[in-house]
């Protein structure tokens, strides 16, 4: 591919139409997301979708946006976790199980884990300790050890389940 | 899992179970980390790297990278004005200026307009090169005498025997910090010929003294700033591209950003250092110790770094949490071209505890005794003397720790719940009647606080206004929580509820650097002492301006009360509107070098006692292991949040289980095999088992509110506890981490062949002369 070659796009960005000028086709959905838009909430850790730190949702569904062509994602709708946070800063349910259960320390991770844990509790409302084990698998922490992170999800299930 | 572990948003003071103030900009993702870092008209960053472990260079090109439009500026060694540095010898160049050592070593760097131009114009600068055969092998490195530190010590009678000798050789593996956020920060000009530097550190301090030296400034030039901190380890102790970002901002005249990729954080950084230990211990039939005689060769980098400091951790805590009355340890850190290695959590005592306790379990089966009573039966007391001359003059309460793992409940048998219950994880081929459980207790010590004569300690200031505190500390806080204790503290200590912390960067009065799980127990006091200064400064206040008597006054929930407890107004009130300020300084004790045996002062500033009890399932045709629980027993002194504690031994704990069972950043040729997570594999959620903690409180002594470090200690900890539940499990001789399937089920020539042992004797005794010049000798960090 001619290296001179850029493209300008569109992408819809938590709701919002954003225009993406003289990028490469080989830019990554984080590196657009991070550096041309702006939106630092998504994380970058591996670049090797592996740890999960930069999960986006498209389409309701996660994707590490590290490993995805940020041109391949015009048409779909994207969620950032700046677009999952409740305006005037209120903390969603799963954002509060997070805080109550000491589940942040370095907290670089949280963001991709809380987007993933979204589409997951949307798919398996009520998942058990085990369900959540091997469907949050993608989303690695280096600090907590998980058992925090664990027990945040699950009463976020147990409360999703509930309502 | 643990769900009754949690915050309470009203919880305040020591001991209570305070929620971090930063965690709620963390979950909405809000929080400034390193890389987020961004700022009008600044350029990226890139560096070429050495693809040679050992070369010479015949002749840098730049001309080709300065051509590029958009390109500011491209520097290589002779545009760094003092081309040396480091975090104790100053032996590492800035930019390779006449000979590369390891792959990734830095050779010239470019500020550019976006990340891919930076990019390519590092390509484009020309590097020719005379390549040389590299030292890939410790003990070859050993033979030519290139030794940063050999440390010798004797003590007792070293010719005494035991009726019953077992020794073993264990071999441990580069381990990678693996902290989530990657190497990243903005430098700019100050447009007064100083600069800024805001990235990620675990000692703001240290790094200006190595910035200001590398660009001969005078310190007070530059600024260092922390940034939001994407975890540490130990991994954040050492620069990458804080000085590159400084020269390339001076050159450019502009803010210049850097962001590592994953696999230049692999390169650029230093990992955990490999090591091959060899073991004797002598004992009685009864099982009491007699003597240890131990060999440690540690694997450090091309450039000294840290690593004299962890040869002498090692030798000195071989020794593990035991009594012995003889020994002869001999020890040396050695230059390779495997990387860099240096600092990580538990750093140079994972090692040889590892070495130490495998050793233990050897030996508990020769004398056909339980592993605990013979651990219990040798546990180091107050008033003993440790090999290296230091007298235990604080609690050491190890058969208590033994018996709180003991006594914390059992799993159940194997989980039929799923397959991410059995060994293997998600897609097992493992089943529940394969599996053989293996239940076993490991013990260690840790020192707290940097030893061998660092000076340790901390300046704090807190400032009290109408009622609302604020601290200021250059304590870096990487995650672990320090800000959350900090608040707690001075909640505690000036009966206020509202407290706020500042950021930290070297306008501060230096503190402690986070590292040997010293933060708390130094920077904590020093915290201490100045809200108590603040207090007794706004009740003298209070005493002349309301006509008390200042002695029968204190403030409890936000209010000035009586000696008899009646509110008499609230603190906001009281100061009317006037700053109430205290500054203070908290030292750690002195302390001297492994060889200093005749100071006064002891080597280790103090020693963490802990244990843990590892339960694993195995499937011993496939090597596969599920670590089930651990319960880990620890004594933390004052644990000033109990909750925070808990995450330091949990993710301490799995961090270690991850030295155990998977991690090893390996080089072949010198050059790396994995250095990503695809092949470098972390531990999941999958793998992480059920840990449970007791924390004993015995305070330590000489230091306010008997605060003690524990942070590293469950890393210390894991890998010994797993391994010793393995050998439950399997019978097998498991003497190498990380003990992959291949080991576990093969382990058929598998033990390391004595290298250091007396039968491998004479490769030692090649290494008299310990080479001066390149590699440097020990230099004591004194102020």
């Amino acid at each position: 591919m001619n290296q001179e070659l850029t493209l300008s796009y569109h992408l819809k960005v938590n709701g919002v139409d954003r225009e993406v000028c003289g990028a490469d086709y080989t830019e990554t959905l984080l590196h657009v997301l991070r550096y041309r838009l702006g939106l630092t909430g998504t994380k970058e850790a591996c670049e090797d979708g592996q740890c999960g730190s930069c999960t986006v949702l498209i389409d309701g569904q996660p994707v590490n946006s590290c490993i995805e062509l940020a041109a391949e994602a015009q048409g779909t709708a994207i969620m950032t976790i700046e677009g999952y946070n409740r305006p005037g800063g209120e903390l969603t349910p799963l954002q509060k199980s997070l805080v109550k259960h000491a589940a942040v320390q370095c907290g670089y991770c949280i963001p991709g884990l809380i987007l993933a844990a979204e589409a997951f509790l949307k798919e398996n409302p009520g998942a058990t300790e085990s369900q959540i084990r091997s469907g949050m698998d993608g989303n690695l922490c280096r600090c907590t050890g998980y058992a925090s992170i664990l027990a945040a999800i699950s009463e976020a299930a147990k409360e999703s389940h509930a309502s | 899992m643990h769900p009754e572990l949690q915050t309470d948003p009203l919880a305040c003071g020591i001991g209570s179970p305070a929620r971090r103030p930063d965690g709620e900009a963390k979950v909405r993702g809000e929080y400034e980390f390193a890389p987020d870092l961004c700022e009008e008209g600044m350029l990226w960053g890139a560096t070429k790297r050495s693809p040679h472990p050992l070369a010479k260079i015949l002749r840098i090109d730049l001309n080709p990278a300065k051509a590029i439009p958009g390109v500011h500026a491209v520097l290589g060694a002779w545009d760094v004005p003092v081309n040396i540095f480091g975090a104790v010898n100053k032996d590492t160049p800035v930019l390779a200026h006449d000979m590369v050592r390891y792959v990734g070593e830095p050779v010239a760097i470019v500020a550019a307009e976006t990340p891919a131009l930076a990019r390519r114009a590092a390509e484009a600068v020309v590097v020719e090169y005379e390549v040389l055969t590299p030292v890939t092998d410790a003990l070859e490195a050993l033979a030519r005498g290139d030794v940063y530190r050999h440390v010798g010590l004797t003590y007792g009678d070293p010719t005494v025997v035991g009726e019953v000798q077992v020794e073993g050789e264990y071999v441990t593996p580069r381990q990678d910090h693996s902290f989530f956020a990657p190497d990243a920060g903005l430098a700019r000009p100050d447009g007064q010929g100083g600069v800024q530097v805001i990235g990620a550190t675990q000692w703001v301090h240290a790094d200006r003294e190595q910035i200001a030296a590398s660009l001969a400034l005078p310190e007070e030039k530059v600024l260092v700033i922390n940034s939001g901190v994407g975890g540490a380890f130990g991994g954040r102790v050492s620069m990458t591209w804080q000085i590159h970002g400084a020269l390339l901002a001076l050159h450019s005249n502009r803010p210049v950003k850097f962001v590592y990729s994953r696999r230049e954080t692999f390169l650029a950084r230093y990992h955990r250092h490999p090591s091959r230990i060899w073991i004797r211990h002598h004992a009685n039939r009864d099982g009491t110790l007699v003597k240890l005689e131990a060999r440690i060769l540690l694997e450090d980098g091309p450039y000294s770094h840290t690593s004299a400091a962890g040869i002498g951790n090692s030798c000195s805590l071989i020794q593990g949490p035991y009594r012995v009355p003889h020994a002869a340890v001999e020890g040396w850190a050695v230059a390779t071209n495997n990387g860099m290695c240096g600092s990580m959590r538990g750093f140079g005592v994972v090692e040889p505890i590892f070495a130490c306790e495998s050793n233990m379990d050897k030996l508990a089966l020769a004398l056909g005794m339980d592993g605990a009573e013979l651990r219990r039966k040798n546990a180091i007391a107050f008033g003993d003397q440790w090999t290296f001359g230091q007298w235990q003059d604080r609690p050491a309460p190890l058969a208590e720790l033994i018996d709180a793992c003991q006594s914390m409940p059992l799993p159940p048998e194997p989980s039929l719940a799923g397959p991410v219950d059995l060994p293997g994880g998600l897609a097992t081929p493992s089943r529940p009647q394969d599996l053989r459980r293996g239940i076993s207790l490991a013990a260690a010590a840790k020192n707290s606080c940097i030893s061998e004569g660092c000076p340790v300690h901390t300046t704090a200031m807190v400032t009290l206004r109408d009622g609302i505190a604020t601290v200021d500390c250059a304590a870096a806080e990487v995650g672990q929580g320090f800000v959350t204790c900090a608040i707690q503290i001075v909640q505690s200590t000036l009966g206020i509820s509202r407290v706020r912390i500042s950021g930290c960067d070297t306008t501060m009065p230096p503190s402690a650097t986070t590292d040997a799980q010293e933060q708390t127990m130094t920077s904590g006091p020093a915290v201490h002492l100045a809200a108590a200064k603040v207090k007794e400064r706004f009740l003298i206040f209070l005493g002349r301006e309301y006509g008390h008597d200042p002695s029968c006054l204190d403030i409890r929930d936000d209010h000035v009360v009586n000696t008899d407890g009646s509110v008499l107004m609230s603190v906001a009130d009281a100061g009317m509107g006037l700053v109430f300020r205290a500054t203070e300084r908290f030292s750690q004790r002195e302390t001297r070098t492994i060889d200093e045996q005749d100071s006064p002062h002891p080597m280790h500033v103090s020693i963490t006692f802990s244990a843990n009890r590892c339960v694993v399932d195995v499937d011993v045709e496939l090597g596969l292991v599920r670590v089930v629980q651990m319960d880990v027993a620890l004594d933390a002194g004052c644990v000033v949040n109990p909750v925070q504690a808990h995450g330091q031994i949990a993710g301490g704990s799995l961090m270690g289980q991850g030295l155990a069972l998977m991690e090893s950043c390996d080089y072949a040729g010198a050059q790396p095999v994995n250095p990503n997570w695809q092949t470098y594999v972390l531990p999941s959620m999958a793998d992480a088992p059920s840990v449970h903690c007791r924390f004993l409180e015995h305070p330590e002594p000489g230091i306010p509110l008997g605060f003690r470090g524990l942070g590293e200690s469950p890393h210390v900890q894991a890998p010994p506890a797993i391994l010793s539940a393995l050998r439950a499990a399997t019978g097998h001789d498991l003497a190498t981490v990380p003990a992959t399937p291949e080991r576990i089920a093969m382990p058929v020539g598998e033990a390391p062949a004595m290298l250091l042992g007396d039968a491998g004797r004479s490769a030692l005794d090649r290494t008299g002369q310990v080479r001066i010049g390149k590699f440097l000798r020990f230099q004591l960090v004194k102020e």
